[in-house]
């Protein structure tokens, strides 16, 4: 090894393809998910924009349950351009502590990108969760700077349906629903290789299955019918 | 120069009104029998501001009264300035209950006027004040459109010069001595006042008056002394009630534990020591010493402490005042960093607030609340308070402001779960919702309306 290569070595963002980036200096957050966990060298990164591309409404905020809701930080946690109407409900039955969140609405996608640039510039936000159809390169290399200097998380949600163009993101995530439950795709990250199909296990809706039991124990016509059914 | 006068006029009211009260409640100056300030229950009442005791008392028999004192609304004061300090530095402070704030000097770090003021704004409607404000380029010329209640934020001089001379002379600190005076000669209104020269006015007046008219004109304004805030901790509070139970001294103790939390993370300092006092009326005061560990600084860790004191102690008698001062500060040490943060992060946040509120209107800033209703849409007559009903089992992450058809084939996994309320009010709802899943895995909340079929409501992020 000579010299130059030794101090190359040396920076935070280089790293050796086989060996993969040396994770032991920064902290990654744990999602929860063994397999994924993994697979992502650890955890989440903890800043920068991470990209996850899925169907609205197949668990994906459900699944990063234990990144979004971080009890001791009382940094703000926001939610820019939201497809619907953020449930408070649902953000304490996530254990979200309601006073630290915001919901911004604004009236177009410029809007939305320069509320979502002020909050990760601010360093009042430990996570911003920004949903946009076809981001381009341009504005999410903003985002990713803003978000990389002031060590916050920015998450953006993305519709399977739009088309996939490349980005400068820390993680590309893409998530696909399977029999078991969820299977997620890493398709891009920083310091580590992209790998597919990666079983992820979540149950974030209540289901029949208690009623199914019961009904199944009472009488042998019933539990054909649950299978029909 | 930019200045902003806020008169608050009912500081003893807002101090006391941390609860919803269920009688009105009025604030009377027994010297001068007159009602001082009065909730908008006792407004409702007929009552007055400036009203005699006798004819409130006639018009309302249930009358919780308050006695005024003037340096207490000074120590509200005080408090209140302490918590705007953290906005900005150039504050004087104008007992009883005034407060005047120079704007221009925080322009640039505010980017603008708009943000500047939406973050005061915001923090004093966090802190439940009711006050009348105006602005000018000196002090006094605000603190005239403040008393005429003016309540406009006025930034050009040409507007401030208009708006001023459209303001009765009543408004002005002139005593009646010098109105009269002025009357005289046919000086009735502002406008004439303002129009004159100082040299034609220096002929025929007193100094006191030329000296006001000159700082009225933003000429020459009048020196100032700026707020700084005190060495130590230490607060006084009377309770609008008498306490006989610990529990119920729990919400004034949380507001003071609060202001001592700013009062730290102001001066960077942490304590590990506080000092509660509880006065009675005839007995002997109660001191109470909270000692932790290590020194803190967070109001949760205070709190829980303090709280964990107040419940093992016997009241002799019910409880009238609450003093909370602090012990030795300390500097907090390296170790815990997470204070610095946690301090930046605060003035951060109202920073960002104000801006985003400035740019987007403040109708798109939002913070989800609970209600405590079941239906999944805001019920317009806003219940948002804090009581808490029974959760429902499963609660969608989002949902649709308004419900649209179900077009995708799905397979129901969960419910049927039936909503029939809100036949009081406009909304009525009587839905069966249940969770369903689509092809492609989207769980969605749908519901059956009788009669109009299948409808989407929300998904299952």
């Amino acid at each position: 090894m000579n010299d130059a290569e030794f101090s190359l070595l040396q920076l935070p963002g280089i790293w050796r393809a086989k060996e993969g980036l040396n994770v032991s200096g920064c902290t990654r957050q744990e999602t929860g998910h063994r397999e994924l966990d993994k697979a992502l060298n650890g955890g989440f990164p903890p800043s920068g924009l991470v990209r996850i591309r899925s169907h609205l409404g197949i668990g994906e905020l459900s699944l990063l349950q234990s990144i979004i809701c971080q009890p001791k930080s009382q940094k703000l946690l926001v939610f820019v351009a939201a497809p619907g109407l953020v449930q408070a409900p649902w953000l304490k039955q996530l254990g979200v502590d309601l006073p630290q969140v915001y919901v911004i609405q604004p009236p177009n996608d410029n809007e939305a990108l320069w509320a979502t640039e002020q909050c990760l510039k601010s360093g009042a936000c430990r996570m911003v969760v920004l949903w946009q159809t076809a981001l381009q390169p341009k504005p999410a290399r903003r985002l990713q700077v803003a978000a990389t200097h002031n060590h916050t998380l920015c998450l953006l949600m993305e519709s399977l349906q739009s088309s996939r163009l490349s980005l400068p993101v820390t993680l590309d995530l893409a998530l696909h629903p399977s029999e078991q439950s969820l299977y997620a795709d890493i398709l891009k990250q920083q310091g580590g290789w992209p790998r597919e199909n990666i079983p992820v296990r979540l149950q974030h809706t209540p289901d029949n299955s208690a009623i199914m039991k019961a009904m199944a124990a009472a009488s042998p016509i019933y539990s054909g019918s649950s299978q029909a059914g | 120069m930019l200045w902003l006068y806020l008169d608050f006029y009912q500081l003893t009211l807002d101090a006391a009104l941390h609860q919803p009260l269920q009688t009105p409640m009025i604030v009377y100056h027994p010297a001068d029998n007159r009602i001082m300030q009065c909730c908008q229950q006792a407004q409702a009442a007929g009552i007055e501001v400036g009203m005699g005791m006798a004819q409130a008392a006639s018009l309302s028999p249930s009358l919780k009264v308050l006695n005024y004192h003037s340096d207490m609304e000074a120590q509200q004061l005080s408090a209140i300035a302490h918590q705007l300090y953290q906005i900005v530095s150039d504050i004087v402070l104008l007992p009883p209950a005034h407060l005047a704030i120079r704007l221009d000097s925080h322009l640039r770090y505010y980017n603008g006027l708009t943000p500047l003021w939406l973050t005061l704004k915001n923090e004093l409607q966090r802190a439940g004040r009711h006050y009348h404000y105006g602005s000018g380029w000196s002090v006094e010329s605000a603190k005239v459109l403040a008393r005429a209640r003016c309540n406009r934020l006025l930034a050009a001089p040409a507007a401030i010069r208009q708006q001023l001379q459209n303001t009765a002379i009543e408004h002005t600190d002139l005593t009646d001595k010098q109105k009269q005076a002025l009357n005289r000669v046919g000086i009735r209104n502002l406008k004439t006042l303002l129009n004159l020269p100082a040299t034609e006015l220096g002929k025929r007046f007193h100094n006191d008056l030329i000296r006001y008219v000159c700082a009225l004109n933003g000429s020459k304004p009048s020196p100032v002394t700026f707020f700084r805030p005190a060495e130590n901790f230490h607060r006084h509070q009377e309770l609008s009630y008498e306490a006989d139970k610990t529990a119920q001294l729990i919400p004034w103790l949380h507001s003071l534990l609060n202001e001592l939390m700013i009062f730290l993370r102001l001066r960077n300092t942490c304590t590990a020591h506080v000092y509660l006092t509880l006065h009675f009326r005839d007995e002997a005061p109660l001191k109470l010493d909270v000692r932790a560990a290590t020194a803190m600084a967070h109001q949760k860790e205070w709190q829980a402490l303090v709280e964990l004191k107040i419940e093992q102690i016997v009241l002799p008698a019910p409880v009238v005042a609450i003093a909370l001062a602090s012990g030795t500060l300390e500097e907090p040490n390296g170790q815990s960093n997470d204070f610095f943060e946690d301090r930046f992060e605060y003035f951060n946040q109202m920073q960002l607030i104000g801006r985003l509120q400035a740019r987007l209107g403040a109708e798109r800033v939002l913070q989800p609340q609970e209600q405590n209703d079941y239906r999944y849409e805001p019920v317009p007559r806003a219940v948002a308070n804090n009581v808490s009903i029974p959760a429902l089992p499963g609660y969608p992450a989002l949902c649709s402001p308004i419900p649209f058809p179900l077009a995708q084939p799905c397979r129901i996994t969960y419910g049927p779960l039936r909503l029939h309320t809100g036949w009081w009010d406009e909304q009525p709802v009587c839905r069966d919702y249940y969770i369903a899943v689509t092809e492609t895995g989207q769980y969605l909340q749908i519901f059956k309306d009788p009669g109009q079929g299948w409808f989407v409501h929300g998904w299952y992020c």
